[in-house]
C-alpha cells in the first residue's frame, strides 16, 4: 500500500508538471479552433481544408487531483525529500477525484468544400482516460490502519477507479441549419481498445468497525475489478488490432438568437468498448458476513479463522468478456454577444464519475483581437477546485494556427502546489480560410456589412436575405423616401442607444 | 462601455504568457533522494468471541457423568451420578465345602451257613462344620449341584443300604429325601459305588449351634449273607457324602456382625477442573445415597471416610453427624425373599461440612461406604437370608444446586506465544468488551514469563466484567456492558515479544459475595465476550 501510495503521489505531481488539456477556457474559442469540435462536433470547419498534424496538433493533458507536490513531499534539510502521507491525508477532503485524460492525434483532417454547408471531419487520435475516485477514510485506513476505521463506516463503494488507454477512428460531419442560426454536428467514432481498467460500476463495499468489540462487518455487492490487456506483453499486432471493440458517438449543436445570445450543447464519448482480448474478472462473490475473530464458543482457532476470511476475500476469476462505458461528458454553454468581436460565455461540462455527476463551470470572456487572434479569458470552477482564471489564445499567420490554452493559469506561479492542470496547446494548418474564417467565427450579427444591390426605384436592397427589406414611403425627386434603417440588434447598439436617449 | 471597446486583453494576455513561459518552478520538484517514511499503522483487530449461556457454559463442561437439570423458572443443578453393585455375598457368609466321609461298624457277625441270611442295621450320624465367622446358617434352599454319596464296603456279603437325610426335603412338598443302593459282593473287598442325587429343588436344614453347624446322616442297611458268606464285626463300610458344585438360591441362618464396603469409589469431577481452584462455595451441595439392598439381613452403613481432594492434592475428610453413627439400611424381609429395599441418605451442609469438600473445587470425591450386617443392636437368633442374586446397588447422586458464592475465585490459564508473529509490534492495548447477565464481577490479572516461568511483566489488574445486581428472587435485573482496556505500554509490549507464554489469571467474585450472599444461576443467563487488540506496528521501509 505504501509504494502504491508513493507511486501514485509521484505520478500525479510528475503529470502536474507538464502540460495540460480538457479545456473549458478553449472550448470558449469555439470553432476557432479545429480541436475543439471534439467538445462540440456542430463547431464549423473554417477553411477548405483543415490539417491536424499528428502529435503537435494537440498536446497536453487535463490533470485534477485533491493535492499537489507540496502537499506529498516535505523538503528535508539534507536536500532529500520525504514523502508524507500524513500532510496528503490532512488536505484530503471526504471525497476526491482523480482525473487525468491525454489525447495524442495521429491525424486531423477538416474539409469543407466551397459552397456547401456541410463540413466533414476525419481524425484518428490516441486516448488516455484515467478517473478515480477515493474517499479520504480509505486513504486513512490504507495508512494510519484500520483504527481509524472505528466508528466510521469505510464505503469502499465510493471509492471507483477506471483507466483507459484506446485508440477512436472517426468522422463527422457538421451543418448549419436556418440561415446559419443553429448549426448541427455529429462524430462517430470506431474504438479499439487496448488497455483498461476499473472497478465494477455500481460496487457497494463496506466495512464497519464496531467501538466496543473492533468487529468488522463486510458487505459486498458487485465488488470486483474488470481488466484487458494488462496482463500480457502487448505485441505490435495487438496495439494496431485487436478484438476489444467499441463505438461511441458525439453529438452538438448551436443555437443563435437574433444576434443577442446562442446556446450550445453537446453530448460526447456516449459509447463503450467490448473488452474480448486478454481480458480478466476479478470478483469477489456477493456477500455479507461479520469477523469476531476467533469464535471461542465453537472451539475455533486461528488458523481456521485466517483461512475463512482468505477464502471470503479471494476473488474468483473469469477471462469473460466485458463491457465498459466510455467516459461521456455534456457541455451546455450561452453565450452573451456582445459585438461583433466579443462575447461572454457561460459553460457547464458534465461528467459521471462513479455514479455521481462532477459539474465544472466557466465564465469567459472571448475577444477577437485581430483578425487573426481570438482570446479569451475565463475563471474556471473544476471539481473539487477553486475558482482558478484560465486563458486561450488562437494565432493564424497565413495557413499556420497555434493555440495554447490553460485552466489554472496561477497554478504555474508555484508548481509545488498546483493540484490541477489543464493545458493544452497544438499547431494546425488551415487552408482556404482568408477573412472569411475570421467573419464566421463570430455570429451573423456580427460579419461584415451585407452588400446592397439596386433596384428599379434605386433602392439599395440587401443581398443577405437575413435582412429585411426597406419599405419606400414616398418618393421625392430623385430620392426615395424610405424608413428609417434599423440598426443591427446588438448590445452594444443597445447601449448606444439608450445613450442618445438620454 | 469602456472596459468593452479598450479591452484589457492585450496585457492580460501578455502577463498570462509571460507567467506560463517564465520558468513555472518545475526544478523545485524533486523525486530523487526520496525519503519513504517508515509504516506505522495502527490496527484493531477482533481476538475472539465467546457467547454463552449458562447453559452452554456448563454443559461444556465435557463429563459425561455429568447431567444439568434445569427448574421450571430455569435455576440449574449439576446433577453427577454414579452407581456401583455390590453382589460379595461371601463377604457376610462364609458357605464352605461340605464334604464329610465316615466310617461305620455295624458291629454285626455271622457264620457261613447253608441257608441266605439278612442282617439289619440302623446308625444315625451326624456330621457338622464350623460356623465361621458366628455364622450359624439355619437352611439352604439348592438351585443346582449334586450330593455325591461314595460307599466303599468291606463286607463279603452283599449289602443293601439306604441313607437318610431327615434335614433334607424337596422343596416342593417338604418330601424326606434318601438314597439307596446295594453293593453286591464278588470276589474281592473293597466293594465300591457311588451315587448322585440332584440338589436342585432340595432343601437342607442344619441345627445350629454356637459354633457350628450339625445335621444327620441316618443309615438303615442289610447284609445278606449268602450260603458260604460270613460277616465279622470288624467289617465295616466307609461312605462320603460331597455337596458337588452346590448353588443355592437363598440360605437362611444368622450371618453374624461382619464389615464390608458397601463400595470403594472414587469419582472424577472433572468439571472442576474447568472451574478454576479456591473460592467456589456451593450454598446447598449434596450427596445422595441411593442403596437398593436385596440381602436379608440388617446393616448399616458408614460414612466416615468420605473425602475430596483437588489438583493440588489438597484433602478434606467429611466429617458431621452424618459420620459420626451408623446409618441404617433397610433391607427385605423374610416374607420378601428376592425383593429389594431401598434407602437413602442425604450428606448435606446441615449434617456435615460438605461445603469445605466442595469449597475446594475437588476433582476427586473417595466415596468409600463401609457396610455391618447385623450390627450390635441385633440378637444372633435373628434370621437373615441371603440369595443367590443379593446384592448392594448404590447411587451416588452429587447434587450441586447452582447457588453459589465465589469469593476472589480464580483459574488460571496459560497460552504459549509461539505461534503469533509479534516483531512488527510496538505497542499494544487488549481490549474486554462484554455484557454480562450472570450475577458476578471479574477481573483479569495477566503476566508475561519467560520458559523458566520467570515473570518479565505483570499487567495491571482490570476488572472485565460487572456484576448486575440481583432482585428479590434472585435473579438479575439486566445486563452489564462493561468496556475494558489493558494499556501494555511499550515495555509491556516489549516484555511480550520477548515472553514464552501469558498466565492468565480470572479472579470472580458474585454479587455481594464478602456479605455471604450467594446468588444464583439460572440457565438463561448471557455471557458475551469480545477480546481485541489494538496494536501499532512499524514495517521498516528502507
Amino acid at each position: 500500500m505504501r509504494r502504491w501510495l508513493t507511486t501514485l503521489s509521484i505520478i500525479i505531481c510528475c503529470f502536474a508538471t507538464v502540460k495540460g488539456q480538457n479545456g473549458l477556457g478553449l472550448y470558449t474559442l469555439g470553432d476557432a479552433v479545429p480541436q475543439n469540435s471534439r467538445l462540440n462536433p456542430a463547431n464549423e470547419i473554417k477553411g477548405k481544408l483543415v490539417l491536424g498534424l499528428p502529435v503537435i496538433s494537440e498536446m497536453g493533458l487535463h490533470v485534477n487531483n485533491r493535492f499537489g507536490y507540496n502537499q506529498a513531499f516535505t523538503k528535508l534539510e539534507n536536500d532529500s525529500v520525504k514523502l508524507d502521507v500524513d500532510k496528503v491525508v490532512s488536505h484530503l477532503k471526504k471525497r476526491n477525484a482523480l482525473l487525468f485524460e491525454t489525447s495524442i492525434p495521429l491525424l486531423y483532417v477538416g474539409i469543407k468544400p466551397e459552397k456547401s454547408s456541410f463540413g466533414y471531419s476525419f481524425f484518428v487520435n490516441e486516448r488516455i482516460n484515467v478517473r478515480g475516485q477515493y474517499t479520504k477514510n480509505l486513504i486513512k485506513a490504507a495508512w494510519e490502519g484500520t483504527n481509524s476505521l472505528v466508528g466510521q463506516p469505510l464505503d469502499i463503494g465510493k471509492s471507483a477507479f477506471s483507466a483507459s488507454y484506446f485508440r477512436e477512428y472517426g468522422i463527422g460531419v457538421n451543418t448549419s441549419l436556418m440561415n446559419d442560426d443553429l448549426k448541427i454536428g455529429a462524430r462517430v467514432k470506431l474504438i479499439q481498445g487496448i488497455y483498461n481498467v476499473k472497478t465494477l460500476w455500481g460496487m457497494d463495499a463496506r466495512v464497519d468497525i464496531e467501538p466496543e468489540t473492533y468487529s468488522y462487518g463486510f458487505l459486498f455487492k458487485r465488488a470486483g475489478l474488470n481488466a484487458a490487456g494488462v496482463s500480457e506483453d502487448p505485441s505490435v499486432g495487438y496495439l494496431l488490432s485487436n478484438p476489444n471493440k467499441g463505438a461511441a458517438i458525439d453529438l452538438g449543436a448551436t443555437w443563435t438568437h437574433q444576434n443577442l445570445f446562442s446556446l450550445s450543447a453537446s453530448i460526447t464519448d456516449l459509447g463503450y468498448v467490448r473488452w474480448k482480448e486478454f481480458s480478466q474478472n476479478f470478483i469477489l462473490s456477493d456477500t455479507s458476513f461479520a469477523f469476531q475473530g476467533v469464535n471461542f464458543t465453537a472451539d475455533g482457532d486461528i488458523e481456521s479463522t485466517i483461512d475463512s476470511l482468505k477464502n471470503a476475500f479471494t476473488p474468483k476469476e473469469t477471462a469473460n468478456p466485458y463491457s465498459a462505458m466510455l467516459s461521456a461528458k455534456s457541455i451546455v454553454s450561452g453565450s452573451l454577444l456582445l459585438g461583433p468581436v466579443d462575447r461572454v460565455t457561460v459553460t457547464m461540462m458534465n461528467q459521471l464519475l462513479v455514479g455521481k455527476i462532477k459539474t465544472a463551470f466557466a465564465v469567459s470572456y472571448v475577444k477577437q483581437l485581430t483578425p487573426g487572434i481570438v482570446a479569451s479569458g475565463s475563471v474556471v470552477k473544476l471539481p473539487q477546485q477553486w475558482p482558478r482564471p484560465g486563458l486561450a489564445l488562437s494565432m493564424t499567420g497565413g495557413p499556420v494556427q497555434y493555440y495554447i490554452a490553460s485552466d489554472n493559469l496561477i497554478g504555474f506561479a508555484n508548481v509545488g502546489n498546483m493540484n490541477t492542470l489543464d493545458f493544452k496547446m497544438g499547431v494546425n494548418l488551415i487552408i482556404g480560410s482568408g477573412k472569411a474564417k475570421n467573419e464566421t467565427d463570430l455570429p451573423p450579427a456580427h460579419r461584415s456589412k451585407p452588400k446592397f444591390s439596386s433596384n428599379d426605384e434605386g433602392v439599395d436592397y440587401p443581398t443577405d436575405p437575413r435582412l429585411k427589406k426597406p419599405t419606400v414611403i414616398r418618393k421625392k425627386d430623385i430620392y426615395t423616401i424610405i424608413t428609417k434603417k434599423k440598426q443591427p440588434k446588438t448590445w452594444k447598439n443597445w447601449f448606444k442607444k439608450k445613450k442618445e436617449d438620454n | 462601455m469602456t472596459f468593452l471597446e479598450k479591452s484589457p486583453f492585450p496585457w492580460l494576455t501578455k502577463g498570462a504568457l509571460a507567467i506560463l513561459i517564465s520558468g513555472c518552478g518545475i526544478n523545485d520538484l524533486e523525486f530523487g533522494n526520496l525519503d519513504i517514511p517508515d509504516y506505522e499503522p495502527t490496527l484493531a483487530v477482533p481476538l475472539g468471541v465467546s457467547r454463552y449461556t449458562m447453559r452452554e457454559l456448563v454443559g461444556d463442561l465435557q463429563d459425561n457423568a455429568l447431567t444439568i437439570e434445569e427448574g421450571e423458572d430455569l435455576f440449574m443443578t449439576i446433577v453427577y451420578m454414579d452407581t456401583s453393585y455390590n453382589d460379595e455375598r461371601e463377604a457376610f457368609l462364609y458357605f464352605p465345602p461340605i464334604n464329610k466321609s465316615d466310617i461305620v461298624f455295624p458291629f454285626v457277625s455271622s457264620s457261613p451257613a447253608g441257608e441266605t441270611e439278612v442282617i439289619e442295621f440302623e446308625k444315625v450320624i451326624t456330621f457338622s462344620f464350623d460356623a465361621f465367622f458366628g455364622e450359624q446358617v439355619d437352611s439352604i434352599f439348592f438351585n443346582s449341584g449334586n450330593l455325591a454319596l461314595e460307599i466303599n464296603s468291606r463286607f463279603r456279603s452283599d449289602v443293601i443300604l439306604e441313607f437318610g437325610f431327615p434335614s433334607m426335603f424337596e422343596t416342593a412338598d417338604n418330601s424326606s429325601v434318601s438314597i439307596s443302593d446295594t453293593l453286591s459282593f464278588g470276589t474281592t473287598v473293597p466293594v465300591t459305588s457311588i451315587k448322585r442325587m440332584p440338589l436342585g429343588g432340595k432343601k437342607f436344614l442344619f441345627r445350629r449351634r454356637e459354633e457350628a453347624n450339625d445335621f444327620d446322616v441316618i443309615i438303615k442297611g442289610k447284609v445278606v449273607v449268602k450260603p458260604g458268606q460270613s460277616v465279622d464285626f470288624s467289617d465295616f463300610f466307609r461312605f462320603s457324602i460331597d455337596f458337588q458344585e452346590a448353588t443355592y438360591s437363598h440360605v437362611h441362618g444368622y450371618f453374624d456382625r461382619k464389615e464390608g464396603l458397601l463400595q470403594d469409589r472414587t469419582i472424577e469431577l472433572k468439571f472442576f477442573e474447568t472451574f478454576g481452584d479456591y473460592g467456589l462455595d456451593f450454598k446447598d451441595p449434596k450427596i445422595i445415597l441411593k442403596v437398593d439392598n436385596s440381602f436379608g439381613f440388617p446393616s448399616g452403613l458408614l460414612m466416615n471416610n468420605l473425602s475430596a481432594s483437588n489438583n493440588d492434592s489438597t484433602s478434606v475428610a467429611l466429617t458431621g453427624t452424618i459420620t459420626e453413627s451408623l446409618q441404617f439400611v433397610n433391607y427385605p424381609k423374610l416374607d420378601s425373599i428376592g425383593k429389594t429395599s431401598h434407602s437413602e441418605f442425604v450428606i448435606n451442609a446441615q449434617n456435615s461440612n460438605i461445603r469445605e469438600l466442595f469449597g475446594i473445587t475437588p476433582v476427586k470425591f473417595n466415596l468409600p461406604l463401609t457396610v455391618i450386617s447385623n450390627p450390635d443392636v441385633f440378637e444372633k437368633d435373628y434370621l437373615n437370608f441371603m440369595t443367590d442374586s443379593s446384592r448392594f446397588r448404590t447411587i451416588t447422586v452429587v447434587e450441586l444446586p447452582f447457588e453459589v458464592r465465589m469469593q476472589e475465585f480464580t483459574t488460571n490459564l496459560k497460552f504459549g506465544t509461539d505461534e503469533i508473529d509479534l516483531k512488527n509490534l510496538q505497542e499494544a492495548a487488549l481490549r474486554f468488551y462484554t455484557e454480562n447477565e450472570m450475577p458476578f464481577e471479574g477481573r483479569l490479572a495477566v503476566n508475561f514469563a519467560d520458559e523458566n516461568d520467570t515473570i518479565l511483566f505483570t499487567v495491571p489488574e482490570e476488572l472485565v466484567l460487572t456484576a448486575p445486581q440481583v432482585d428479590a428472587s434472585g435473579r438479575t435485573l439486566e445486563s452489564k456492558k462493561l468496556l475494558s482496556e489493558i494499556e501494555l505500554g511499550t515495555e509491556g509490549t516489549e516484555a511480550l515479544k520477548s515472553a514464552d507464554h501469558l498466565n492468565v489469571a480470572i479472579i470472580i467474585n458474585t454479587f455481594n459475595a464478602a456479605d455471604e450472599e450467594y446468588v444464583k444461576l439460572y440457565a438463561d443467563y448471557k455471557l458475551d465476550i469480545n477480546i481485541s487488540v489494538l496494536g501499532r506496528l512499524k514495517i521498516k521501509t528502507q
